[in-house]
């Protein structure tokens, strides 16, 4: 079976959302509207969920609705007749019965992104409005969920994350799953290079030129600009912008040298892993290799 | 997991009445429920999977480890539980994509939303899941003399909304919000923090014609809003509300329907209320409230 099916697969905040505006407008036809990204619905969507089981998944519970998300997935997984791609957040996980919440990994490959969590706290601490210290302390978290609650209308199924160390381990150290993953910071720095490699893998062909003006278009001006013009429907109601800075190096201005300290002291191999330790992060955070 | 193999065959037998319907045996719910055997699968079904199969006029739903519900013709409603699942779990799934298929089967609308009525007119307040249609609802009957119609889902022959579930479903922040006592509440799954809350202020009559149409939306801005909804996109939001659209587009619904709600888009008034959230999961319904008010006033 040919997989048509590709999941974009990051911790939340790591650049998941300007992936999908940079695919977008590499196929979309039309200008850009960002609150129409070319059909990449969240791997928690009820909408999709519903579609497939054909009842209000509101009347079951977050476990109820884990152990039939496998089906749901492979169900849409069959359905895909072309490249498509998939929002996710959840950890890859297995379920207590043994079976892999995102379904058959015969089914589907994963374009993991991957950014340097000392850039995703200050991100994430916005986007959820809790301090900078909340926002380590939520990275950290090995049972951090996102839409786990149970009193109110629960707009998307709930997302186990774990912690970002976690994440990031259980979609790159699992020999089960094909896995291409790309750093934010290469999508910004080297656009063409690493924005090519992604779509090979996910087995589409653009020309650099497209690649390009795609790239060009998503800019973070030009998005915030957008976002300005019609507010973005993923922004929590009281953030003032979902698009922030966006820069790599915005982390050095946003935290102090125990904040930077804490999270490398937390996530240290998976760090260096990833090309995250130099010696200036260290020299910022004030630690020796 | 093969879910259709997770329904234990622990069928019970008996009619199955619903405490909430308000017009029992009268058209459109003159339906046979009952506990039994559903069958394993459908002979001819337009679309299969796992969950449920479906054809133009049978609907079989399978929901793991909770029952399976087998609706045909627009007449007969068969629900095989699963062992030691209470009445109310098993009401929960039938009044929602059960009744709203059993509907389509019969050739009626059924929207998602709460209707309700005032001097014999009827609007219905739709909306997306959690968009705030029963807590604006309950605001409208508590301040405003409305009477309820339906909540969950609204009956209709594209004239009238027929009389239907007569309970609000809320969810716990809202419960609290409102301080109601748990106690005198129902739950119909202790799993869940959802509950059904009986009211007095029900409609007396069996069929209300439709005055209006409000769709509510949360607002990113930090303004409350409204915009008329005219010409095409009436029908665009009135087959947008329809209950299980997908299920009705797999039972070839889509065209017949879409003749009913052209006529009926021409005839009401619909309109699109915004509104932003003041802090995290509130929104100020009695606001809301005063635009539809003002609207009967007209």
């Amino acid at each position: 079976m040919t997989k048509k099916l590709v999941w974009l697969s990051s911790y939340p905040k790591s650049g998941n959302t300007w992936l999908r505006i940079i695919i977008s407008n590499l196929l979309g036809e039309k200008e850009l509207d960002i609150n129409d990204l070319e059909a990449m619905p969240i791997a928690s969507s009820r909408y999709v969920f519903e579609f497939y089981c054909g009842f209000n998944s509101t009347n079951i519970t977050h476990d109820e609705a884990d152990q039939m998300r496998p089906v749901v997935n492979d169900l849409f997984a069959k359905d895909c007749e072309e490249i498509t791609f998939r929002k996710n957040h959840d950890a890859f996980q297995y379920l207590e019965n043994g079976q892999p919440l995102h379904g058959n990994p015969e089914f589907y490959k994963t374009i993991y992104i991957i950014r340097n969590p000392l850039s995703i706290v200050a991100s994430l601490a916005n986007h959820n409005q809790v301090s900078l210290d909340r926002a380590i302390e939520q990275m950290n978290k090995e049972d951090y969920s996102l839409s786990k609650t149970t009193r109110k209308h629960p707009g998307q199924l709930r997302q186990k994350l774990f912690s970002w160390r976690s994440h990031v381990k259980s979609w790159n150290e699992n020999n089960e799953l094909e896995v291409q993953t790309i750093r934010y910071e290469d999508i910004f720095y080297q656009p063409l290079e690493t924005l090519k490699k992604a779509f090979t893998f996910a087995g589409l062909d653009f020309t650099d030129k497209k690649i390009l003006d795609a790239y060009d278009k998503s800019n973070f001006n030009e998005i915030k600009q957008k976002e300005k013009q019609s507010v973005f429907n993923e922004k929590p109601p009281n953030v003032a912008s979902f698009f922030r800075k966006g820069q790599p190096n915005s982390w050095k201005e946003e935290l102090t040298q125990a904040q930077a300290q804490k999270v490398i002291e937390s996530n240290y191999e998976l760090m260096e892993n990833f090309g995250y330790i130099t010696p200036e992060v260290l020299s910022f955070a004030g630690l020796k290799k | 997991m093969t879910p259709q193999h997770d329904i234990s065959k622990q069928a019970e037998s008996g009619n199955i009445s619903i405490p909430f319907l308000s017009q029992k045996g009268n058209y459109p719910f003159n339906v046979d429920i009952k506990y039994g055997s559903v069958p394993d699968y459908l002979e001819t079904p337009i679309e299969q999977n796992p969950f449920f199969e479906i054809s133009t006029n049978e609907f079989l739903l399978k929901i793991p480890e909770i029952a399976a519900f087998y609706v045909t013709n627009g007449e007969q409603i068969i629900v095989e539980k699963t062992k030691n699942r209470n009445h109310n779990e098993i009401l929960l799934f039938l009044m929602d994509s059960v009744f709203a298929v059993l509907m389509h089967q019969k050739g009626l609308l059924s929207f998602r939303g709460t209707a309700l009525e005032k001097d014999g007119k009827g609007i219905l307040l739709g909306g997306s899941g959690g968009a705030g249609k029963s807590t604006l609802a309950r605001e409208l009957m508590s301040h405003n003399n409305f009477n309820l119609i339906s909540d969950g889902h609204v009956f209709s022959d594209g004239k009238s909304f027929f009389s239907g579930f007569q309970m609000l479903t809320l969810w716990q922040d809202i419960v609290e919000y409102y301080s109601y006592g748990l106690k005198s509440l129902i739950r119909p799954r202790t799993k869940l923090n959802k509950f059904w809350v009986e009211t007095n202020k029900l409609t007396k009559k069996e069929e209300t014609e439709i005055s209006a149409v409000y769709h509510l939306t949360q607002n990113k801005k930090q303004e409350y809003a409204t915009m008329d909804i005219t010409g095409a996109q009436k029908l665009k939001y009135l087959w947008n509300n329809t209950s299980y659209r997908r299920l009705a587009e797999l039972m070839e619904r889509k065209k017949k329907n879409f003749g009913v709600l052209a006529q009926l888009a021409g005839k009401i008034n619909m309109k699109e209320l915004a509104f932003y959230p003041k802090v995290e999961k509130e929104m100020d319904p009695g606001k809301l409230a005063r635009i539809i008010i003002n609207d009967f006033k007209k």
